[in-house]
């Protein structure tokens, strides 16, 4: 009897992890958003400070925006390996071997809930230096982790939707970018909703990366009230829907095996 | 008696619901066999390969593989086979990388790891590119790393779909003789290939799949002599008129061939043939120069075979 030294999903995790582990790899998923903070909370926030339009120091109101980004940076992960692994033959190596689809799937959203974590630990390490005197409280590093997982496992499951149904490597990355810029400026990432024309402020309110960056903030800021609650909630039950249409699509994309 | 390690029953696979590529296929394949899959491009090798690794259910029919059924038990039955597949597939991390990955998603511990990639590396002849990217690698190197991965865990089956091709002759002859030994130590084998003289090399049994259909399937020795046709005796002969000699000899002038010098004859009887050229070349005072017996091979069978489904002359 063979030795299983961790548990499948562990194993595809772990796999995953140390094939997506490249320099150019790492530098999107964790050095972008870090790059982001440090840049944009300088050039942004003494331009702001200046015009005195500052209620908080920009670092203060975009390293949460940078922890919620970095659930949609990290979710794009499951979506490109994905791709890579149907291109590249290993999807069809794994599924020989004593794992599911579902395992398979599994893997690739929990990875990027690793990718997540990882990228917010540097962030939270550049805002300690950019932010004095932070502290967090237990309910809002709650919050935060709470939010963190939720929001890859959304992103990480919006993103293999795409990549099951989009026929092409191309197309896909072309719709992958698409949909990151549209997703990460209409939310309250970079800046507040509040001076918004009223449509866009619906178009904010309806897009999920908006709740994560405000439940984010409010972890951030221990500024935690009952909406939080609710919202987290509404995050968890898309999730859960996002989930289940990932796995649909994705069982029915590879059918017909290439 | 050896065991059926795999039955197949009146498989029928199609991807589209209308054409099957797969066409009542019916085998079985026992302990230790290396079982030949050929067939043309086309011809359904793959998505049989695709059904008995569990990759897609058959449309319709029964699989048992090692006492399981396809349709309930894919994960156990994929706990004890390996693939090489057709395609490369390779991860873009060094060689030696490559190969601890695949040894931990199969479950082996780091020890268990590091000695078998040093004894693959060795007999994959991976050793001087284990710190290289796989991606920096020729391709023949990938198709050795590709290989090389599939022995980093144990298993009772092991499905090797066109395996050799890119890999040069010296190590395609090693990698021949590696799974020859590990078919002596019970392993079984279900092979497709284009090469024939590698299923001549390596099969115990051969199937010829043609058009989703199984047009012939049984030992080598017995495909030959059913589809062999007949051997081939050559003679390279001086000094005389081979059409003279050939009215000489009592055989069907469709089974004679001149060319040049040489005389080609088809028969069923090399030997008494042999004789028969000896006493005749005497008689007119010539002189056997050289003279050939050419064995039925497998690529007789196969045209013979594909050629009464297709019209191949």
């Amino acid at each position: 009897m063979r030795k299983m030294t961790y548990p499948k999903i562990i194993r595809l995790i772990l796999r995953n992890i140390r094939v997506n582990s490249d320099p150019g790899t790492l530098l999107i998923l964790i050095g972008m958003p870090a790059m982001f903070l440090i840049f944009f909370s300088y050039g942004y926030g003494s331009m702001l400070s200046s015009l005195g339009l500052s209620y908080i120091s920009y670092a203060k109101f975009l390293a949460p925006g940078m922890l919620a980004y970095e659930t949609l940076i990290a979710g794009t992960a499951a979506g490109s390996m994905l791709w890579f692994d149907r291109r590249w033959g290993s999807l069809a190596q794994i599924l020989a071997m004593p794992f599911t689809r579902t395992d398979y799937l599994l893997g690739l959203i929990l990875t990027t809930v690793v990718f997540a974590i990882m990228g917010n630990v540097v962030l939270l390490g550049i805002s300690y230096i950019l932010i004095p005197g932070l502290r967090f409280s237990v309910i809002g590093i709650l919050i935060m982790v709470s939010v963190l997982v939720i929001g890859s496992l959304l992103f990480g499951s919006f993103m293999l939707i795409l990549a099951s149904y989009i026929k092409s490597q191309n197309a896909y990355n072309s719709v992958q970018i698409l949909i990151i810029f549209l997703i990460n400026f209409a939310s309250t990432v970079f800046y507040p909703a509040t001076s918004l024309p009223k449509v866009l402020i619906y178009l904010f309110y309806l897009n999920p990366l908006t709740y994560i960056a405000n439940l984010m903030r409010d972890g951030f800021l221990n500024n935690i009230g009952t909406t939080d609650l609710y919202e987290l909630i509404l995050l968890t039950i898309i999730s859960i829907i996002f989930l289940l249409i990932a796995r649909r699509s994705y069982m029915r994309s590879e059918i017909k095996f290439e | 008696m050896k065991t059926d390690v795999i039955v197949a029953e009146h498989i029928k696979h199609t991807y589209d619901g209308k054409k099957y590529v797969l066409d009542d296929l019916t085998f079985n394949i026992k302990k230790g066999e290396v079982f030949g899959l050929l067939g043309r491009n086309g011809a359904g090798k793959t998505t049989t390969i695709k059904i008995l690794t569990t990759l897609i259910l058959p449309s319709e029919g029964n699989v048992n593989i090692l006492g399981y059924d396809i349709r309930k038990d894919g994960l156990e039955i994929r706990k004890r086979i390996g693939l090489v597949q057709q395609l490369p597939s390779i991860e873009f991390t060094s060689v030696e990388k490559n190969l601890d990955i695949y040894g931990m998603l199969w479950g082996l511990s780091k020890k268990e790891r590091k000695e078998k990639i040093e004894e693959l590396l060795k007999i994959f002849d991976l050793e001087d590119v284990r710190k290289k990217n796989a991606i920096d690698l020729s391709g023949g190197e990938r198709r050795r790393l590709q290989i090389a991965r599939e022995f980093m865990h144990n298993m009772d089956i092991l499905f090797l779909d066109e395996p050799t091709v890119g890999l040069d002759v010296v190590m395609r002859r090693n990698l021949l003789n590696y799974i020859k030994k590990l078919v002596n130590k019970g392993l079984t084998i279900v092979f497709t290939t284009h090469l024939l003289e590698e299923a001549e090399y390596l099969c115990d049994r051969i199937t010829v799949i043609d058009k989703g259909k199984i047009v012939a399937i049984d030992t080598l020795e017995n495909l030959k002599a059913k589809y062999g046709g007949k051997r081939t005796v050559e003679f390279r002969i001086k000094n005389i008129d081979l059409s003279k000699l050939a009215n000489m000899i009592n055989i069907n002038s469709n089974d004679i061939k001149i060319n040049d010098d040489r005389l080609i004859i088809l028969t069923e009887n090399p030997y008494d043939i042999i004789e028969a050229v000896i006493e005749a070349v005497k008689k007119v005072n010539g002189k056997i120069e050289w003279l050939n017996i050419r064995d039925k091979t497998l690529e007789d069978v196969f045209l013979n075979v594909i050629g009464e489904e297709n019209d191949i002359s």
